[in-house]
């Protein structure tokens, strides 16, 4: 944590090398998040790539330096709202496109989770995943995606429903 | 309800997540190589001044488009709000209309009750300059402490209208808990706080804005639900209570009986039947946050003469911004409905079941968090998410983004501060004899989790301490008469897994926590003993390495836990030496147990999964009765199998199970297709089945489905319905009513 906070620091004056460090904590989930939401594995490695150079930029105007990763998620939280417009403006099928997210040299339980979970809506994608990854709280969710907080307890613990519904439908299904 | 289960899911897609491969462009030695490219700016410039602007980049037009685009929806967003209130109200009156056959005279009754406090609470008007108006009467800014203040003693007097909060008995000030949370000495002290947590961009034209993102929740802080178990405590003319987690600390439940009636809540309404004898009669339904603009009922307490119902309540206010904040803002809109949520408890007199009257109402800000009841005492747990937030439309000196308990700005010698995010807790408590009045509250700036008991209340949460791995802190606040004090904190290694492995017994405080290191990522358990001052005693580590803990029980000086690894060993540790606590027994047995009640002095009731030893592949719903009398020799009595029932509430939520040693009663429910309800007797050392009612066309979720009995009678009941079985009669079905039609 204080640790953190004099990279933050450091950062702040325009030091790769410390912001590299500082991404380095959440680029994984940053990633996690991108791909679960936008479900192709292109678009978001450009998402992450293009908040990363605007969190750089921007890394000046980071007050409180504990909130870094809270702040670089609502970056890329943005982006891949406005992607997922641009794909409904676009009219993308993913019932024909195949579902990236369940790509796999093996057919797990986890792809198979992947699967269902890039089945969901879109914006039941985006609360989850900002929970998941993000650890935003409801509240917070709902704040940026103006809705409100009891909406999204509602549609996220619908979603998490499903899901379990049908990974337990499967289970019944191989033990027979 | 199920937030247990929300979360296994949670993890699992955490976990299937991590085997996605990142691409190596987004590697940090990559990214680095590409920031070096960049020309770099603020060069020599001091770090605070470094302000680059967020539209940089030429990014600029599309940004700008796209705001203006929000406009129409926006504008869309506020109509819905208005059309809300409107149809709310429609939609309130239409029901009161027709209440059925439950018993309609007394919602008039209610109505008239809630006179006062209704013309109150008429909230919602959202008026055109987009001002929130609440109709909450301005809080005084300062608490005036008056001397000790008798009580009203006649409830009648003091019946709808809040008592003021100045008849303050309690004027011991505030202790600190330890480093963990601090008293704060004043207003400034709070708001400077959370004033940390704002961020600051410059717009181009060189103004300043602020605001208050989102500092990630702890992960942890969602595993509330667990908790508790045992029987309640009064269990006068024998009748079933909520299964709680502190034998004598009562917990809100959606379905009570006070031996005579049963309680139910549903579709935001409470519904009173008559139970007697197994014949089942609608008596009354209430309607608690009728004239708020947005009112969600979510549990209640029963006994004698008393009903109290927990709400959530919302109001809506359209928050507009700067038109040129917005624009420097990109995740900003120009205005937003902003619901604020309160919890408020309705204390009503059941004396007339047919036409219950509302005593008095306590509201506070935040939403429902939890609560607990100790014979007249409940101490009301809510939290707001985001405190920071408020900071965003208020001034310090307005105080109104401080949270208010019945209308009053909480204290800032009642406040606790800490280094852990703006989000807080509010506590309040009260005496159910004078049910308007708060007896004391506190906020404490934490997500925690809540464990009480009869004289102490603990707050417990994970934290990542980087190398150190997780640790648990816990602090522990003394209540007196529903006076609440901190005396300490501590902090141990690892985490809290199962909400019954925290415990407090006479002077000793332990709790049992299951630590990864960090190193080489090794999992084992410890056990740690406190004194009430939390401070530590001793410590039995490395307990079953490689395995977690996947339920516990406490029971005088003794730990009993279940570890899993393909077999389930049940741990006996003995903590009657507090220095040097011992394991006396161990039992391995296949299968595991998810939770465990104990049944009577000498044994302990487990109901879990069994497995294949060999595949650790779940074979179905496992039941078994251990006896404990000799904890050197942990021996099974007896155990039932449920082949190819993979699913039951009882395996994470305790209230949905019905463990009664003194009439030899277990229910639960089970399902995956087919769901069913399940009555077990135990007797002389073996299960018999009593019991199974199939429980399908109802559309309620499995945890919602309850067992009940009173006397001779046993009872199914659901939000929806309710069916009457008689005991003596092999569980002859006797009657059955659906709730509110």
């Amino acid at each position: 944590m204080e640790q953190n906070i004099e990279l933050v620091k450091l950062a702040k004056t325009g030091d790769p090398h410390a912001f590299a460090q500082l991404y380095e904590c959440v680029y994984k989930d940053l990633y996690r998040f991108a791909f679960i939401s936008l479900r192709s594995r292109e678009d978001a490695e450009d998402v992450v790539g293009e908040t990363v150079l605007d969190a750089f930029t921007a890394i000046g105007g980071l007050r409180r330096e504990e909130a870094f990763r809270a702040w670089i998620f609502r970056i890329l939280s943005n982006k891949c709202k406005d992607k997922l417009k641009e794909y409904t403006q676009k009219y993308v099928d993913w019932e024909e496109v195949e579902n990236e997210l369940s790509y796999s040299e093996e057919w797990t339980e986890s792809v198979y989770l992947r699967k269902l979970f890039g089945e969901l809506g879109d914006e039941e994608r985006l609360i989850v995943g900002l929970h998941v990854f993000g650890g935003y709280t409801s509240r917070e969710i709902a704040g940026m995606l103006h809705m409100k907080a009891n909406t999204v307890r509602t549609r996220e613990s619908r979603a998490l429903k499903k899901l379990a519904a049908r990974m337990r439908a499967a289970e019944v299904e191989r033990n027979g | 309800m199920d937030r247990k289960m929300e979360k296994k899911i949670i993890q699992e897609i955490r976990k299937s997540a991590e085997e996605l491969e990142i691409p190596e462009g987004l590697l940090p030695e990559n990214v680095e190589a590409r920031l070096e490219t960049l020309p770099r700016k603020n060069e020599g410039e001091e770090t605070g001044a470094a302000r680059p602007r967020l539209t940089q980049k030429g990014k600029q037009s599309p940004r700008h488009r796209r705001i203006r685009k929000m406009f129409p929806a926006l504008y869309g967003i506020s109509a819905a709000a208005l059309l809300l209130v409107c149809c709310y109200t429609l939609f309130q009156n239409g029901l009161m209309a027709k209440s059925g056959s439950y018993d309609g005279q007394d919602a008039q009754n209610m109505a008239m009750e809630m006179d006062g406090e209704a013309a109150q609470t008429v909230r919602g008007e959202v008026d055109s300059t987009g001002a929130p108006q609440s109709a909450t009467q301005p809080p005084e800014a300062s608490r005036t402490t008056t001397g000790p203040d008798e009580a009203p003693r006649s409830p009648e007097t003091q019946a709808v209208k809040n008592d003021s909060q100045q008849a303050r008995r309690f004027r011991e000030a505030k202790r600190d808990a330890g480093d963990l949370y601090k008293v704060a000495s004043n207003y400034e002290e709070v708001y400077n706080l959370l004033k940390q947590y704002e961020i600051v961009y410059e717009t181009e034209d060189g103004r300043s804005v602020s605001v208050y993102p989102t500092e990630p929740a702890d992960n942890s802080a969602f595993g509330v639900d667990g908790a508790f178990v045992e029987k309640e405590e009064i269990a006068a003319g024998s009748y079933s209570a909520t299964n709680t987690q502190v034998a004598g600390v009562d917990e809100s439940d959606i379905i009570k009986t006070d031996g005579v009636c049963l309680y139910t809540v549903k579709d935001n309404k409470v519904y009173i039947t008559d139970i007697r004898g197994g014949e089942l009669s609608p008596l009354a339904v209430l309607d608690p946050t009728r004239g708020e603009q947005m009112g969600d009922v979510q549990e209640i307490y029963v006994e004698e003469d008393r009903l109290i119902v927990i709400a959530s309540v919302y109001e809506s206010h359209l928050v507009e911004y700067d038109r040129e904040e917005t624009m420097a803002l990109r995740e900003k809109p120009m205005a937003q409905v902003v619901n604020d949520a309160a919890t408020v408890l309705y204390t009503y007199d059941t004396s007339e079941k047919t036409a219950p009257r509302l005593l008095g109402t306590i509201r506070q800000d935040g939403e429902y968090r939890d609560s607990r009841k100790i014979g007249d005492m409940v101490y009301l747990f809510s939290w707001e998410n985001g405190l920071g937030a408020r900071l965003e439309t208020t001034k310090e000196e307005d105080l109104e983004w401080l949270p208010t308990v019945n209308g009053t700005y909480i204290s800032a010698d009642h406040i606790y501060l800490s280094e852990k995010g703006y989000n807080a807790l509010l506590v309040s408590s009260l005496d159910i004899k004078h049910p308007g009045r708060v007896l004391d509250e506190i906020m404490i700036l934490c997500d925690d989790e809540i464990y009480l008991t009869a004289q102490s209340l603990y707050l417990y949460n994970g934290a990542y301490m980087g190398d150190a791995g997780w640790v648990t802190q816990i602090a522990r606040f003394a209540l007196e008469d529903g006076v609440l004090n901190a005396v300490g904190a501590a902090m141990v290694e690892g985490t809290i897994k199962d909400t019954f492995a925290i415990n407090e017994y006479g002077e000793s405080f332990r709790v049992l926590t299951t630590c990864q290191r960090m190193d080489d990522g090794t999992v084992d358990n410890t056990l740690t003993l406190f004194d009430l001052e939390l401070q530590k005693k001793g410590t039995l580590t490395g307990i079953a390495p490689g395995e977690t803990i996947y339920s516990a029980r406490f029971f005088e000086n003794m730990a009993y836990f279940v570890t899993y690894r393909n077999v389930d060993p049940l741990f006996a540790v003995d903590l009657s030496e507090e220095s040097q606590p011992k394991i006396l027994g161990e039992l391995e047995l296949t299968g595991y147990s998810e939770y465990l009640h104990l049944w009577g002095e000498d044994k302990l009731l487990g109901i879990g999964f069994e497995t294949d030893p060999q595949s650790g592949k779940r074979l179905g719903i496992k039941m078994s009765m251990f006896d404990l009398s000799d904890p050197a020799g942990l021996k099974v009595l007896d155990s039932v199998v449920l082949k190819n029932r993979y699913f039951s509430p009882a395996l994470y939520q305790y209230k949905t199970v019905l463990a009664s040693p003194e009439e030899g009663l277990i229910g639960f429910a089970v399902g995956d297709e087919a769901r069913s309800y399940l009555v077990y007797g135990w007797e002389e050392d073996g299960f018999r089945l009593l019991l199974e009612r199939e429980w399908d066309g109802d559309s309620c979720s499995l945890d919602q489905i309850r067992g009940l009995y009173v006397g001779d009678m046993f009872y199914i009941a659901s939000p929806n319905q309710v069916v009457s079985f008689d005991r003596k009669g092999d569980y002859r079905e006797i009657d059955a009513l659906e709730i509110g039609e």
